[in-house]
């Protein structure tokens, strides 16, 4: 018996109101797929925006609650560890841009930004001049901001082909930050001239810049497009959805759109947009009502018949609990299709051959070969 | 044919909570069962909500035959590095433990244990090796009825707590103790050299699991010690005190803000906070009984 399915999910997502005539069994498994997929919290936000959660399970109300509660508070404190970044990157750096999901909760503090209601993230994205990204380091360091421990393989494929150094970490707020100097890894050959980019960048107040609503918007649509992994799909997938509801509501649909395109052409990542606009249409087709213009563009410059096949499935939730919903050849396309997107095939060789040597050893001896138990640690 | 392998899956209904606990390692089954009695079961019981997913396996590959290990998932998510297989029953309790400490924040939640006489109940916070443990298996088997060894769930904004029974953790030198002093209790295997030494748990008795739904209202807060040296010393902390270590021991005290705060404040305004030294268990129940729940 199929107690959900991914079609339910989605269904969940766009109309809440259905959640509320799910049977109780049919809503934990929801809880427990939306909390895998980082949904929960939005999905709780939507509940409590149209007065729903009163209409649910008592121990569904508290899972929300929970959700929502947790992305509310990180909301609260992300303008607190921005105003800090600036101040102590202020000398380093000539710019300093906040990207992604802090950048929503940033916007959200001054204009109502939908992206940021129960969005959660793990860590803080920034960009700065790659010229001074060795001293941004530094200073940081300094502040007590440690480099978290990673492998010389992988600390080389940052150094030398990323678009990003390795992640940081703060000694005792244990907030992460992610510092970047593009958008997309150098050696992929398609890092745009970063300052076309910086162009579209929004001042908020308290010297924090984020970039205006379209380049979000755009900036978003490459990550999500270009990414070899998908765990966190669905959630990326609804920030872009929310952003173009958003202008739904406020009746700037079609400027928006037309403003989104005209930057990602003007930073060579047309085709991103595009998948993004395609798989935002076949998610919610009322955003694209009255604007046969863009219908005929998306329908123009849409996927190829295998992207179709892999982002139809890697896109949308996919969990043990959802029958059928785990797509294991089409996860394994998209891993291969991010992969030649990051990297000449070349370097792609060698990159695989040294991370699927460690994960042949690890499916054939155990998950945890290499990992050393707890009590192996403490005496080493 | 298909061949499935071997697994032993089962419910833990343990109100607040119900935990689908996915399991191939089958002493984990054994102890759960041992454990938790009829709140163990194999299948779902009609229409109830599953709180959490959690699984406990073995980690599988050929790992499993010449170094076998421990796992535990909640959900897809893994907070820990695997333990070695002996201890995959302990480490379902600490993981049910961190499960509720990571995602619950309808209840202020401190690490402490909690015991009641009366409907009035008494938090006991206290780091490891306090010998809080102890001290909680000899009240909950000497008139006092046991709501939780690790985790006070407390109603925001109240003094009211929700019971969590769960076993009592015991280590190192007080396995053999409890053993002698509660030969009628119910013990779990021994998951030996753990980061806490050996840790034996020791199953909520009757009156726990009966009175597993009924809440209470703190009406003290001790923090113990054990001290071979001392014969019962007893210092009532003032307010400031016993804030900083409420606090100090309060799971999601930055997660839920200020009304943790309030419920916090209320606490230490309300009811009165000790400091006890002492090496007779007796002279403890003598004082809680007469001095703080009177």
């Amino acid at each position: 018996m199929i107690e959900l399915d991914v079609e339910q999910v989605i269904d969940c997502y766009l109309h809440p109101e259905k959640i509320t005539a799910l049977e109780p069994n049919q809503l934990s498994t929801l809880i427990i797929v939306l909390r895998q997929q980082k949904m929960l919290a939005r999905v709780a936000a939507n509940l409590i925006s149209l007065n729903l959660l009163p209409d649910l399970h008592v121990k569904a109300q508290r899972h929300f609650k929970n959700a929502y509660l947790m992305a509310s508070k990180q909301k609260l404190q992300v303008w607190e560890e921005a105003k800090l970044l600036v101040s102590q990157l202020s000398s380093a750096s000539a710019y300093l841009i906040f990207l992604k999901g802090a950048a929503y909760s940033l916007a959200d503090s001054l204009a109502s930004n939908k992206v940021a209601e129960g969005r959660y993230y793990s860590d803080i994205d920034i960009l700065v001049d790659k010229r001074s990204i060795n001293e941004c380091e530094q200073v940081l360091a300094i502040k007590g901001w440690i480099a978290q421990e990673i492998n010389n393989y992988d600390d080389k494929y940052y150094r030398q082909w990323a678009h990003e150094i390795p992640p940081m970490c703060h000694g005792t707020r244990g907030t992460i930050i992610d510092i970047h100097h593009n958008i997309v890894p150098l050696i992929s050959g398609a890092a745009p001239n970063i300052q076309l980019l910086i162009n579209h960048r929004v001042l908020l107040g308290d010297d924090i810049w984020v970039l205006s609503q379209p380049a979000q918007f755009v900036h978003s649509a490459i990550h999500l497009f270009r990414n070899e992994e998908f765990s966190s799909g669905f959630r990326d997938l609804t920030d872009l959805h929310i952003f173009m509801k958003q202008n739904l509501l406020e009746n700037t649909c079609e400027k928006f759109v037309r403003e989104v395109i005209a930057i990602a052409s003007e930073i060579n990542f047309a085709k991103e947009v595009y998948l993004a606009l395609y798989f935002l249409r076949s998610l919610d087709k009322s955003l694209f009502e009255n604007m046969d213009d863009i219908d005929e563009l998306i329908d123009t410059h849409g996927p190829t018949s295998i992207e179709k096949y892999i982002f139809s499935k890697v896109l949308f939730p996919q969990h043990a609990l959802l029958d059928g919903s785990i797509t294991p050849i089409q996860q394994f396309c998209a891993l291969i299709r991010g992969h030649l997107l990051k990297m000449p095939i070349h370097i792609l060789t060698y990159h695989l051959t040294v991370k699927f040597g460690r994960w042949i050893v690890e499916s054939v001896a155990g998950k945890h070969f290499f990992t050393p138990t707890e009590e192996n640690q403490k005496t080493n | 044919m298909k061949t499935k392998a071997l697994t032993y899956d089962f419910v833990l209904s343990l109100p607040p909570f119900v935990f689908k606990v996915k399991n191939n390692i089958k002493f984990v089954f054994e102890n759960a069962c041992a454990m938790y009695g009829e709140a163990c079961s194999e299948q779902l019981a009609g229409d109830e909500f599953i709180d959490f997913t959690l699984s406990i396996n073995d980690g599988g590959g050929l790992r499993k035959i010449f170094k076998p290990q421990a796992r535990f998932l909640c959900d897809e998510k893994e907070p820990f590095k695997p333990l070695t297989h002996s201890q995959a029953y302990a480490m379902l309790e600490w993981g049910m433990n961190w499960t509720v400490a990571a995602h619950e924040f309808s209840y202020v939640i401190i690490h402490s244990a909690v015991l009641e006489k009366d409907g009035k109940a008494i938090l006991f916070p206290a780091p490891p090796g306090s010998g809080k443990s102890t001290l909680t298996a000899f009240l909950a088997n000497n008139g006092w009825r046991l709501m939780s060894d690790e985790m006070a769930l407390i109603t925001p904004n109240s003094k009211t707590v929700t019971p969590f029974v769960r076993p009592i953790c015991l280590k190192n030198a007080s396995i053999p103790l409890a053993k002698q002093w509660f030969p009628d209790s119910v013990f779990s295997s021994i998951a030996k050299d753990t980061h806490k030494g050996d840790v034996i748990h020791m199953a909520p008795n009757k009156s726990a699991m009966l009175g597993k739904q009924q809440t209470a209202e703190i009406v003290g807060v001790v923090f113990p010690n054990y001290d071979t040296t001392k014969s019962l010393e007893i210092y009532q902390l003032n307010m400031a005190e016993s804030y900083m270590q409420l606090v100090d021991n309060a799971f999601n005290f930055t997660a839920i803000g200020e009304p943790a705060f309030s419920t916090i404040t209320r606490i230490i305004e309300q009811v009165r906070s000790f400091e006890i030294f002492y090496n007779d268990l007796k002279d403890v129940e003598a004082f809680l009984s007469e001095d703080v729940i009177d």
